[in-house]
């Protein structure tokens, strides 16, 4: 082939790399109003009463819109028998954000005034936000008809059971869970809406990579016309199923536009896409999987629980596709299997790049690896024995293999992994894993195996097609101009590309359930056969000879002896007298004529793949490294291997994101992780060298023999990672992600140690502390939460911003009351703004100053560092110590490092999740206000020690080497200078001794501390993430090995302020100390932790980072 | 306050409030929205520009002091057409929407490359850490950057 499987850079290349292309957020249209959403704070009430008027009556609001003002319409979503979703809720809030009211306005200013100008009066209902609490016999009904909140239940069996069990000499059963995993698209849900009365049409700008589908739902659910609405080509800034059908952002925005006939642009905040968008459904798995004494597998049951959220998305259709594809890879005698889709009152997760394959095949492929390490069989033996593979057979559930390279792809994966060599070395914290997948090559079910296409030819050779498709990034665009290119046997050059357009393209059933490559490519198949015939019929024709003889290659019509460029065929060729040749085609694919899933061949045909992953597992600290992953897949031709290889890569990293830290977190039914700091997701430096294998075999169906590969890529991920863990520590992970409190937890029951950290069960000098956090449980963090009055602060408004030249002019203006702060890097000044934190009202730039921009020596040997020195450059400089450096480099990302200083980050505001994203805390509310971080998710960033009230912690890692670096801060207010140990800056999280007239001018490193040896190490969710520990070393003694003089360590993030482990300093100094000595004395500082009941694992981690890097530090190199 | 804010060449005389970030300048006073908001929180890096080469994410940029030159994705094309074109061959991106922030990040590294030593990929890697991707998995980044020509030709 000239064209197909050929390295084609992608059709928008030049668009997506000079910043032209537009996304919804990008456009502006005259006269466009800003759109935001009234939500509900609660995760269930009943609305007793909502008041607009003030907020209408606010100068520049436009609309203010309510159920009321809607048609009595809900989103069908994925099918008609789930809808039960309105576009702003009605009489009733089902969970945190669900929308109440929508208001247009004239700027975003306004309307986020407006949002708070709309009165909502609720009555608070009991809430179930687990599974579990929904299941509960006296959880209230969160939807009336489904007064048990079960959505959906499912029970099947394929096979036959009893003989499969007979057989059955080894078995073994566990429970799998997983996620629910942000798609965290980069382009946050935006959408432009306009109604124009005059065409009585709406025109809407809306990312999806099925824009059609969204079309649909859109006229429905506002009681129009489907061509009524108008789909507009625009960026798309990723999908992976988030966008798919319909969210809750289009609809809203084409309501304000019909009501005020202007358009209406609504963009969520990052906070909002996490916390109000679909995500990945979580699902709670048990399985039980049998084999035979020739290690052949005999039966699979399962039950499986899915948190469907408050209303039904893709939730029950996922689960009950789910449900068979769980028993569709292998060679089973039989499969049993029930499911609920539970009802809960949080937002509601939808369809996720694998349509549940994810989750299943966690589960199966975790379970096929601890059954064959049970009977002694090598994981890729057993899976090569057992799973379907050969063209032609049949799974027990119905799914037909038409092509299948699986084996190839195992065998790829074991050469590639040199796995017999690394198996047999394994263990120690190093191994490695395996894991394999089939997966659906698009759905036969109607509407996803219909698509039309449209293409035209000009007399001067270009070529159009028109596609109804949405590329969202996957080079779906591309492929199409490929084939189209290779088809016609014109240059891809030649042909371009009108997509999504509704006025200009037919109907395509858009991406999804990997469909893309096979119905759209299969559509334009089909076109350019009626195309090709019309030319070689025009050329017959022209040339006087059969059209069998005529040939169409490299833009030219061709027969024996003649030859002409098919531009030149196009007036004979094309229909009266039109500009162009115009064909247009209608795909129907096979399908079947089911609403269900049952025994079915559910694909037109199947994709496969094996992942291999190694890894490297810190046994102190439970985190993951992973080295390297080998992907095999079978997705037959492979059509672009550029935009193909950057779905394998893409993929893998999405999927060892979900398994290795990726998971939104809730608190009361409240999103607490709404932010990509919070969020972790794997930076450049988290992800692993990838080697992409194609096992390039032809299938029979597929368009040039294509199969699916935008989902499989990430199905064996995780089970593969968590496989390779199981390989290295010993020790099965089992839900997912496998962030560091999950693996150190796995490592430690291995070997049987407690959970519990910190022996010490009463502070003598925080008995009431203890009291209180006791009572927590008991009631009173409910009674705080419900009842506590707040005094949180409303922000005042920034007025001015100074950038004096001296210190003594920044002072003064410090001086000058009211309200000016000063401003370092401003890395985090807005960012407080936003979060409605306190900030000052007037800027007071320190950059500006030279003298406090400076780096030196001086001629004791100290080094001198200015206080607005920014990070970036004190890790550049050639004078500053490597320790220093170490730390630096671990701070944030190298764009922050650029502008933050080095004060900046020494004074920058507790982290706490809570407390940042909004929760109405002690900190942030006052004393009558919980901290909802004692019975909140509080794993990676609150204190195991000295935890007060607030139990935050101090952010800075630069304070924990300071600190173990004896430095000294110099500060100044106007008329005096004092000198403050950084040891003594903080007087609680994030909390410094500084007036609000005092800067830090300086930090002084004393020499004596810089010819100490030093050590920084860091455990953090990903490269650049806040600390959940940091620890810095610092030694003087008379040689290497010698005993130590002078010790410091110290730990950060483990409790309020910087914690210097003094007993441990005072055990190992001036004396030979040993591995032994060493493990006492961190034993004895973890007996004196504290943690909460979600940090124990910290407390172990902190100790057993502490007894590796004093072992490191301390004892000579060649006892380690 | 009055402030002229020079980018890519050109100045611009503007009034910019106290507490305006240089990406709400850039993109909805200036029309420059190559620039992308994608958490306007400094933890992405899609809105990633060049201050004096250097680079910056503009979502937490004071306009008020974004002394120096500035430089967008819009400028781009003029000084480093080979990052563009290697971001198409290597699959340095998908949806797009991260790109210009990935392509000015890695400008900024290409600008500071040392002839004699060469940046590993892990180092690259590192370096590329303020820039978010969810398509990609990072690999056709590192591969577009490795186009990079030496600094003295």
């Amino acid at each position: 082939m000239d064209v197909v499987g050929q390295r084609v850079s992608p059709v928008d290349w030049q668009a997506k790399t000079d910043g032209s292309l537009q996304y919804a957020a990008d456009l502006v249209l005259p006269g466009m109003l800003v759109g935001a959403v009234v939500r509900s704070p609660h995760p269930h009430a009943r609305i007793v009463n909502i008041d607009t008027r003030a907020a209408r009556n606010m100068p520049g609001v436009r609309a203010v819109l309510t159920a009321n003002d809607l048609p009595d319409r809900k989103y069908i979503d994925y099918r008609p028998s789930d809808a039960d979703r309105y576009p702003l809720a009605r009489d009733r809030v089902r969970h945190v954000g669900d929308g109440v009211a929508v208001v247009a306005a004239d700027d975003a200013e306004t309307a986020v005034r407006a949002v708070a100008a709309v009165r909502v009066k609720y009555k608070k209902l009991p809430a179930a936000v687990t599974v579990s609490e929904a299941l509960d016999a006296r959880a209230t009904a969160i939807h009336d008809e489904r007064p048990d909140n079960v959505s959906k239940a499912v029970r099947q069996s394929f096979g036959e059971s009893a003989s499969a069990r007979s057989a059955t000499t080894s078995s073994l059963r566990a429970s799998y869970r997983s996620s629910r995993q942000a798609h965290a698209t980069m382009e946050p849900h935006a959408v432009v809406a306009h109604w124009i009365e005059a065409e009585r049409r709406l025109h809407i700008w809306a990312p999806s990579q099925a824009p059609r589908v969204l079309q649909r739902d859109i006229a429905q659910v506002l009681g129009l016309e489907r061509e009524q609405v108008y789909m507009h080509e625009v960026g798309v800034g990723g999908d992976f199923g988030g966008r798919t059908q319909i969210s809750s952002t289009e609809a809203l925005a084409a309501a304000l536009s019909m009501a005020t006939n202007l358009p209406v642009k609504l963009v969520h905040s990052r906070a909002e896409e996490f916390a109000f968008t679909k995500s990945r459904i979580s699902w709670d798995l048990d399985v039980e999987l049998g084999c035979d004494a020739d290690g052949r597998l005999t039966y699979l049951s399962a039950a499986a629980d899915v948190d469907n959220g408050a209303y039904n998305q893709a939730g029950p259709g996922e689960m009950e596709y789910g449900l068979v594809a769980l028993g569709s890879s292998y060679r089973l005698g039989s499969y049993d299997v029930t499911g609920r889709c539970v009802y809960t009152n949080k937002q509601s997760p939808s369809s996720f790049r694998g349509a549940g394959g994810f989750a299943i095949n966690f589960a199966l492929e975790c379970v096929v690896d601890e059954l064959a390490e049970h009977i002694g069989a090598d994981p890729i033996d057993f899976r090569i024995k057992n799973a379907l593979s050969q063209p032609g057979e049949t799974s027990i559930t119905g799914w037909e293999v038409k092509s299948s390279k699986l084996i190839a792809c195992l065998e790829a994966v074991r050469k590639e992994i040199d796995w017999d060599a690394n198996r047999a070395r394994g263990g120690n914290g190093y191994g490695v894993g395996v894991a394999c997948s089939m997966h659906v090559t698009a759905l036969r079910r109607e509407h996803m195996m219909r698509s039309s296409a449209a293409l035209d030819i000009f007399p001067d050779g270009r070529v159009t097609l028109r596609s109804g498709c949405g590329d969202a990034g996957t080079g779906q665009k591309t492929i199409l101009c490929q084939a189209v290119a290779e088809d016609l046997g014109v240059d891809a050059a030649d042909v371009a590309i009108i997509s999504t357009d509704s006025a200009r393209t037919p109907h395509d059933s858009g991406a999804g359930a990997s469909r893309g490559s096979f119905v759209s490519v299969s559509t334009v198949k089909q076109l350019t056969g009626i195309a090709r015939d019309r030319l070689r019929n025009a050329a017959a024709e022209k040339f006087h000879v059969d059209a069998g003889h005529v040939r169409l290659e490299h833009g030219d019509a061709v027969a024996p002896g003649q030859s002409c460029p098919i531009g030149d065929l196009i007036a004979l060729a094309r229909d009266g007298d039109a500009e162009c040749l115009s064909v247009t085609a209608d795909f129907v694919g096979d399908f079947n004529a089911v609403t269900g899933y049952g025994y079915e061949d559910v694909a037109p045909t199947y994709s496969f793949a094996a992942q291999a992953v190694e890894v490297d597992v810190d046994q102190d600290t439970g985190k993951v490294h992973v080295r390297r992953v080998v992907a095999a897949h079978d997705s037959g031709t492979i059509l672009n291997p550029i935009t193909a290889r950057g779905q394998v890569e893409g993929g893998v990293v999405m999927g060892l994101g979900a398994a290795l830290g990726e998971e939104l977190i809730y608190e009361g039914g409240r999103a607490v992780n709404t932010s990509y700091v919070d969020y972790a997701l794997p930076r450049a430096a988290d992800a692993p060298q990838i080697q992409t294998l194609f096992i390039e075999a032809e299938d029979p169906i597929g368009p040039f023999g294509a199969k699916g590969l935008g989902e499989i890529v990430l199905l064996p991920t995780g089970a593969a990672l968590a496989n390779a863990i199981a390989h290295a520590v010993g020790a099965r992970v089992r839900q997912a992600p496998f962030t560091p409190d999950q693996v150190l937890t796995a490592i430690r029951a291995r070997s049987g140690l407690p959970r519990k950290a910190g022996g010490r069960k009463h502070r003598p000098r925080e008995v009431w502390i203890d009291l209180m956090r006791r009572a927590y449980p008991m009631g009173l963090h409910s009674l705080l939460h419900r009842f506590g009055p707040s005094r949180a602060h409303r922000a005042a408004a920034v007025s001015d911003i100074v950038s004096p030249s001296s210190v003594d002019d920044v002072l003064r203006h410090l001086d000058r009351p009211p309200g000016a702060g000063p401003v370092g890097g401003a890395t985090d000044i807005l960012v407080m703004q936003r979060q409605q934190l306190p900030i000052p009202k007037i800027f007071v730039e320190l950059s500006s100053c030279r003298e406090l921009t400076s780096i030196g020596v001086d001629p004791s040997g100290a080094l001198l560092i200015g206080g607005a020195v920014t990070l970036a450059d004190l890790a550049r400089h050639e004078g500053v110590d490597h320790v220093l450096r170490d730390t630096v480099e671990q701070i944030a990302s190298p764009q922050i490092r650029q502008a933050a200083t080095v004060a900046g980050n020494l004074c920058q505001a507790k982290r706490c999740w809570f407390y940042r994203n909004g929760f109405n805390c002690y900190k942030r509310g006052g004393a009558m206000r919980p901290c909802y971080a004692v019975m909140g998710d509080n794993r990676f960033y609150h204190a195991i020690t000295n935890g007060h009230r607030c139990q935050a912690v101090t952010p800075s890692d630069l304070a924990t080497t300071l600190v173990a670096l004896d430095a000294e801060l110099e500060v100044r207010s106007l008329g005096a200078t004092w000198t403050l140990p950084a040891a003594n800056l903080y007087t609680g999280p994030g909390e410094t001794r500084l007036g609000p007239n005092e800067i830090i001018t300086r930090v002084v490193v004393p020499a004596s501390a810089r010819h100490r040896d030093s050590l920084y190490r860091k455990l953090a969710l990903w490269h650049g993430g806040f600390a959940v520990v940091s620890m810095c070393l610092s030694v003087r003694r008379a040689e290497a090995g010698a005993p130590a003089e002078d010790l410091r360590v110290v730990l950060g993030g483990v409790g309020p302020v910087p914690h210097r482990a003094v007993d441990v300093e005072r055990r190992l100094t001036n004396t030979t100390v040993s591995r032994a000595k060493i493990a006492a004395a961190a034993d004895e500082w973890l007996h004196g932790t504290h943690p909460l009941d979600g940090n124990h694992w910290k407390a172990h981690a902190a100790r057993n980072m502490l007894a590796t890097g004093l072992a490191d530090l301390l004892l000579p190199a060649g006892s380690q | 306050m009055r402030r002229t804010l020079i980018v890519n060449g050109t100045p611009h005389e503007l009034d910019v409030a106290a507490d305006e970030s240089l990406l709400h300048v850039l993109r909805d006073r200036l029309g420059l929205t190559g620039t992308k908001d994608a958490c306007s929180a400094g933890e992405c890096g899609a809105c990633t520009v060049l201050i004096n080469s250097r680079a910056r994410v503009a979502c937490l940029t004071l306009a008020a002091l974004a002394h120096g030159e500035i430089e967008t994705v819009e400028g781009l094309g003029s000084r480093a057409p080979w990052l563009q074109k290697a971001f198409a061959t290597e699959g340095g991106f998908q949806c797009g929407f991260c790109t210009p922030g990935q392509l000015m990040s890695c400008e900024a590294i290409a600008r500071r490359l040392n002839p004699e030593e060469r940046p590993d990929g892990r180092a690259l890697r590192h370096q590329l850490s303020g820039n978010i991707c969810r398509c990609t998995g990072y690999a056709g980044i590192q591969r577009a950057l490795e186009h990079a020509p030496s600094p003295n030709g």
